[in-house]
């Protein structure tokens, strides 16, 4: 299967009045047709820079090296004029913020109309008629009539349906989605990762999944990436992932969400801590990036940083002493 | 004993005529009960109405109609001079721990603050106390001389546990307390306010849109709709055998980090938005969104909240009888 983006030793520096930031170090990953592939990681982990390093959006201050292309094709070289042809018709992008996202001055019809009197050459009666048939794709109640209407009269689960109506208005390769569903209500959430499901199976939409909640991850990703402090420390199928997290750094995530479905099968009601805080990257890492919060750290991980390892027939981990954790690592921490 | 008991409760906001006119009904109507040494887990969509429920609990607020007992006493319409004695027994730990702590005041002296107003302790034993709670929390003593800025979020919220604490309340209204966190810090956070509960014994009012950290917390749960409790019951009864069409949807929306259980799990998928709380929909709030609803009946009476069995499990629906257990 040829990928559709294939990201390569993407690195991003920001340049900041406290010295050099490196917000994303080397990460590399593909994402295949009607694939989902995650980015997870907390606040800060890198994520959602590495989703604007793909579109181009970052300031000016921001120094990005490695490679992406888009079904062969090279984006980091391409002119201005040639990247603006690329957002919104072959890779487009829904944001967290539905409030923020939309343009407060302007008509739900203008804004999804807009995308495709731009990139499609349609008249303004043609735009119209296909946002219809996209507010309904994406579910909307009384689509036509809410054309006419404006942002601030739309609840934030319409808002994000709007979203997503211009972000496929023109059949993108790529949707990159950080986090669609982060500031919506639990209901809500239900109906767009649906709305996602959808898009994917009748469409054959790729999405990028930016997000920090694994339940959502469980529920729709086909491949995950695990991004700790810039770094992609775990990578692989969604289902070998999650039953058998390698890195430390994964096993602690996946031991810190509640999990009542296991009280009934014996599970602990503690919830697994990661003591100490996420660091800052001032520079390339000398050491392992999660060693100084890390239960498994040897003399070695303050050596050097390790790279991506297979541990697995698709999987792979950035840590020395990858594995499972042993039913002695598991007690010390319950 | 009963720490808390919410009878009828009802809160209006008026909406100013410029934009419509009429009235947001956030609580219309809501009977809650407390237990000494109880946690109960408060659970809807946003303006359910659960942040206004626990701000009237405390008298940030003041009810449109209806009571509130804290500890036997009426409270709901204490002056604001006969409340402030009231406030030693409740406290409430808030949702963002950025705006809830003054930026110009040390960590000691926001974690003191309550014990100097109450005037329990002064100097040396004030001094001893705020050692005691910081260490409580977690927190190195020589955090009291740091400021709110130089905290990470998960310490904030430490400190913010440490000051509604201080003054040993019987009762602590906890709105939405992890969910501005990392789910790494939110996990530290919730071990240690279970510890914290189980060793002070305190009561809990635990306001929350996140389902599983409620099963984890709550020995009680009431799920809020449009202002109105639809169901209330034991943690077994409202997450193993839910009744209402409502809290059903809500928990088939929920997302287990498992992926194949995640695939396996019934989905209900509600159509449409909450509706406005300045126009709530006749009869049960829920009827518009419904999927079992039967016309005309659900659009037409409003249910009340009724026992099924014989422990405290309640229910406000009508087709309560037909939906299978």
């Amino acid at each position: 299967m040829t990928p559709r983006l294939q990201v390569d030793e993407l690195s991003v520096e920001f340049d900041t009045d406290e010295g050099p930031v490196l917000a994303v170090d080397r990460m590399s990953f593909t994402v295949g047709p009607r694939e989902v592939v995650a980015l997870v990681g907390e606040s800060g982990c890198g994520k959602s820079v590495t989703s604007m390093a793909i579109l181009r959006l970052l300031p000016r201050r921001a120094s990005v090296t490695g490679s992406i292309s888009l079904d062969g094709r090279e984006l980091t070289s391409l002119s201005e004029t040639a990247i603006r042809e690329v957002r919104g018709r072959d890779v487009s992008m829904i944001f967290q913020e539905p409030m923020t996202s939309l343009n407060p001055s302007f008509t739900i019809g203008f804004q999804i109309g807009e995308v495709l009197r731009r990139h499609e050459g349609m008249s303004r009666k043609q735009a119209n008629e296909r946002a219809v048939e996209l507010l309904d794709l994406v579910r909307m109640p009384a689509a036509r009539t809410r054309l006419r209407e404006y942002p601030h009269q739309l609840s934030g689960g319409m808002r994000q349906r709007v979203m997503i109506a211009m972000a496929v208005a023109c059949s993108p390769q790529v949707l990159i989605a950080d986090e669609p569903t982060t500031a919506l209500d639990v209901t809500i959430q239900a109906q767009i990762l649906d709305i996602l499901r959808d898009l994917r199976a009748d469409v054959g939409t790729s999405i990028l999944l930016i997000t920090h909640d694994l339940g959502v991850v469980a529920d729709i990703a086909d491949r995950v990436e695990i991004m700790y402090a810039g770094h992609q420390i775990e990578s692989g199928p969604v289902d070998d992932l999650f039953s058998r997290p390698q890195h430390p750094y994964t096993v602690g995530l996946l031991g810190a969400v509640p999990r009542p479905d296991l009280l009934a099968e014996g599970g602990s009601r503690r919830l697994r801590e990661i003591p100490g805080l996420v660091p800052v990257l001032r520079g390339l890492p000398e050491s392992c990036v999660f060693a100084p919060r890390c239960t498994r750290a040897t003399a070695v991980c303050g050596e050097s940083m390790p790279p991506l390892a297979r541990t697995g027939p698709e999987q792979y981990a950035a840590c020395h002493h990858a594995g499972e954790d042993s039913p002695v690592r598991k007690g010390i921490q319950a | 004993m009963t720490v808390l008991r919410v009878r009828g409760l009802t809160k209006y906001f008026p909406v100013p005529r410029s934009r419509g006119g009429g009235r947001v009904h956030a609580l219309d109507g809501v009977d809650l009960t407390i237990n000494e040494g109880e946690v109960v887990g408060l659970v809807g969509e946003s303006g359910s109405g659960k942040s206004t429920l626990g701000k009237c609990v405390v008298r940030l607020l003041e009810p449109t109609g209806g009571t509130i007992e804290l500890n036997g006493r009426d409270i709901s319409h204490l002056s604001q001079r006969r409340i402030r004695p009231v406030r030693r027994q409740v406290h409430m730990v808030f949702q963002d721990p950025y705006s809830s702590l003054d930026p110009r005041m040390s960590i000691g002296d926001i974690v003191a603050e309550p014990l100097r107003r109450h005037r329990v302790a002064r100097s040396r034993e004030l001094d001893a106390k705020v050692s005691s709670l910081l260490d409580k929390v977690g927190l190195a003593a020589a955090m009291r001389y740091r400021y709110p800025h130089e905290l990470s979020g998960g310490q904030r919220q430490r400190v913010g546990l440490a000051r509604s604490l201080s003054l040993d309340p019987s009762l602590l209204i906890a709105d939405e307390p992890v969910s501005a966190l990392d789910v790494s810090v939110q996990a530290s956070v919730l071990n240690l306010f279970m510890d914290l509960q189980a060793d002070l014994g305190f009561s809990c009012l635990f306001i929350s849109h996140d389902l599983a950290t409620v099963e984890l917390l709550c020995d009680r749960v009431a799920v809020l709709y449009l202002g109105r409790v639809v169901e209330e019951g034991s943690r077994e009864e409202i997450f193993s055998a839910p009744r209402h069409p409502y809290t059903r949807s809500l928990l088939s929306a929920i997302t287990v980090p498992d992926p194949p259980r995640q695939r396996r799990r019934e989905r209900i998928i509600l159509s449409g938005d909450v509706p406005s709380p300045i126009d709530p929909p006749p009869g049960c709030a829920f009827h518009t969104r419904c999927p079992v609803a039967e016309l005309p009946r659900c659009a037409g009476e409003s249910p009340v909240l009724e026992p099924v069995g014989g422990t405290g499990h309640r229910v406000s629906c009508h087709l309560v009888s037909t939906l299978s257990a």
